[in-house]
């Protein structure tokens, strides 16, 4: 039987169930135990879930919630690349002790793009946290999601809770499996511009990036974000992606503005970018770390041919 | 680009130019131009030969016209080998070349001349001669340690190729003269100039993944300059990467340990961006409007 009140960990040691829950009273019960058993074994506990979850929550953390850390999920994990840093950056500031954490990435509504990118989080929760004292239990909505999201919660979560039941999944997935599964062709877009670039040809690309971005929906800022996140992808081009690389630039649907950085390197750590880095360190995965935090999604897909990343703004 | 260099208006008291030429003739040309400038003002004329002997250079300048030819001969053009002179002593030392011009420009006046005029062959910078990456340093010092309070005239003389290659390319972008981007040819992406009033330094360019070593060299300069606090204006810097700022932040960390300061005026939003996203690694970044 699921016992969310229960200590789920000693340190050293991971749990990383999917709940799969029908009606909000289930989620509040379910989620509000597990919480107030973290704070009563003086565990450290973070609820990354979308607002509205945390609205319906609050009630019944009572007195609770001043110890909880409660975060809007759709704020932190818009882009689904930037939770798992977040994630690692809660259990650190908190070494020695099993971290109890609340993470929803998925909710009706996301796109099949998001959703992607947030399967393949779920998966790397699992990589990261492998030798990690650590809970981290992932609510889904089962009557909400689209059947293949629960499907793929069932591979990416090692234990499930439904309906009571604390379950091994047959179906778990090896990490890296699920992460190729996620690598799915993008689609072509219609009307991009495209710049190919090479050593010494990094102002222009920003140059030519800026210019673009002035003729987006982009405020001022965003655009400087945008040109930023550009400049260290196309960066990482010439450092660790065999010296050259593609940019293409284009617009979306409700103005969303994408920019695509084709290179011929590869990822050779899943996890590159998905933790937050030294300011000093050069292994590449500080770039990506940058992107992510400054994209509304990115896009990654790491194949033989080289590595793509799609870089999503929304105005 | 850079206008071309060569010739311009006559130069003045203070002044620290750069000139290149691409041919003997234009050597010539603006040697004589140069020779006969410092002599109308009354200057003693220091040349400082590499490509050359200084028989060579002599025997030039006295074919040039009888006027230059009487200057050698009461020795108020005297051209010297820069081996056999300041780079006697390698490697470079920047303290010891600006004292030793400090004492040149006092010998000069203490024989009655109106100041010095100094005329340096660069070449040597562009083929890696030990202690050239401090060639910068001394030339970002001089506007303050020597031009500031001694009449003193400088003028670099670079070939068109040598003054594209590093690290001489970085040092022969420190003049006045030139615009912002450059001498013709030269892809340097960022360079460094002195303001005048000195003590403060202004970028230009992009700091880069494509510049990070001159990045690298500017800051190894800035970080060598004698000063309490380094003023660094970086409103000629269109953007700054995060590696550039990485190395910004270990610039001042250098300083700081010497209890110095940089401080940075004009800091782009990139470098405001990156800061805000790496706040415990930059909270030392002293950044003005």
């Amino acid at each position: 039987m699921t016992d969310p009140t229960r200590p789920l960990v000693s340190t050293g040691s991971f749990v990383h169930p999917a709940l799969f829950y029908r009606t909000t009273q289930e989620y509040v019960a379910t989620v509000g135990s597990f919480a107030r058993a973290a704070l009563a074994a003086g565990e450290p506990c973070l609820i990354a879930v979308p607002a509205g979850r945390l609205e319906a929550l609050r009630p019944a953390l009572d007195d609770a919630a001043d110890g909880v850390e409660l975060v809007d999920m759709t704020v932190l994990g818009r882009n689904p690349g930037r939770i798992l840093s977040a994630l690692q950056g809660f259990a650190d500031r908190h070494p020695g002790r099993p971290a109890r954490i609340v993470g929803e990435p998925i909710w009706a509504g996301r796109s099949h793009a998001e959703i992607l990118e947030a399967t393949r989080h779920e998966a790397l929760i699992n990589t990261a946290f492998a030798r990690r004292g650590a809970t981290i239990l992932c609510p889904y909505d089962v009557t909400a999601l689209p059947k293949s999201v629960v499907a793929d919660a069932r591979r990416t979560h090692p234990t499930i809770w439904d309906d009571g039941e604390d379950l091994a999944s047959p179906l778990y997935t090896d990490p890296a499996l699920v992460c190729a599964d996620c690598d799915q062709p993008l689609p072509e877009p219609a009307g991009a511009t495209a710049l190919a670039y090479g050593t010494g040809q990094l102002a222009q690309v920003r140059h030519h990036a800026e210019t673009w971005a002035q003729s987006t929906a982009l405020t001022p800022a965003r655009q400087g974000d945008l040109v930023l996140a550009v400049s260290e992808a196309t960066a990482n081009s010439l450092a660790h992606g065999g010296g050259s690389g593609t940019l293409r630039l284009w617009t979306g649907q409700n103005a969303a503005v994408i920019a695509e950085i084709r290179d011929g390197g590869h990822l050779s750590d899943p996890l590159a970018g998905r933790r937050r880095p030294r300011l000093a360190s050069t292994d590449g995965g500080r770039g990506l770390w940058m992107i992510h935090q400054l994209c509304d999604l990115v896009e990654i897909r790491a194949t033989g041919g080289g590595l793509t990343l799609r870089l999503h703004m929304t105005p | 680009m850079g206008r071309t260099t060569d010739g311009g208006p006559p130069v003045r008291h203070g002044e620290h130019l750069c000139r290149t030429y691409a041919d003997e003739s234009q050597w010539a040309r603006q040697v004589g131009d140069l020779l006969r400038e410092g002599i109308a003002l009354g200057q003693q004329v220091l040349y400082y030969a590499h490509s050359r002997t200084p028989l060579e250079v002599t025997a030039r300048v006295r074919a040039d016209g009888r006027d230059l030819g009487a200057a050698v001969e009461r020795e108020q053009v005297r051209v010297h080998s820069a081996a056999d002179s300041y780079l006697r002593r390698l490697p470079l030392d920047p303290d010891l070349m600006i004292a030793g011009l400090r004492d040149s420009c006092r010998l000069a006046l203490a024989q009655g001349w109106s100041g010095l005029r100094v005329i340096g062959e660069m070449d040597w910078a562009a083929q890696q001669a030990p202690g050239a990456d401090r060639l910068l340093e001394y030339e970002l010092r001089l506007d303050t340690e020597v031009f500031a309070d001694l009449p003193v005239t400088g003028i670099c003389l670079y070939t068109t190729q040598a003054a594209t290659r590093s690290p001489a390319a970085l040092a022969a972008a420190t003049h006045h003269d030139l615009k912002n981007a450059g001498l013709p040819g030269n892809d340097t992406k960022l360079t460094a100039r002195p303001l005048r009033p000195g003590g403060r330094m202004r970028l230009l360019g992009s700091a880069d993944w494509d510049s990070r070593t001159e990045l690298a060299a500017v800051l190894a300069a800035v970080c060598r300059l004698p000063l309490p606090v380094v003023h660094v204006d970086l409103s000629g810097v269109d953007f700054i990467d995060t590696a550039a700022t990485a190395a910004l932040a270990r610039a001042t960390a250098v300083l700081a340990g010497q209890d110095r300061r940089l401080v940075l005026h004009h800091a782009p939003p990139s470098l405001r961006t990156v800061a805000q996203m790496f706040p415990d690694e930059c909270r030392d970044l002293e950044m003005t409007a």
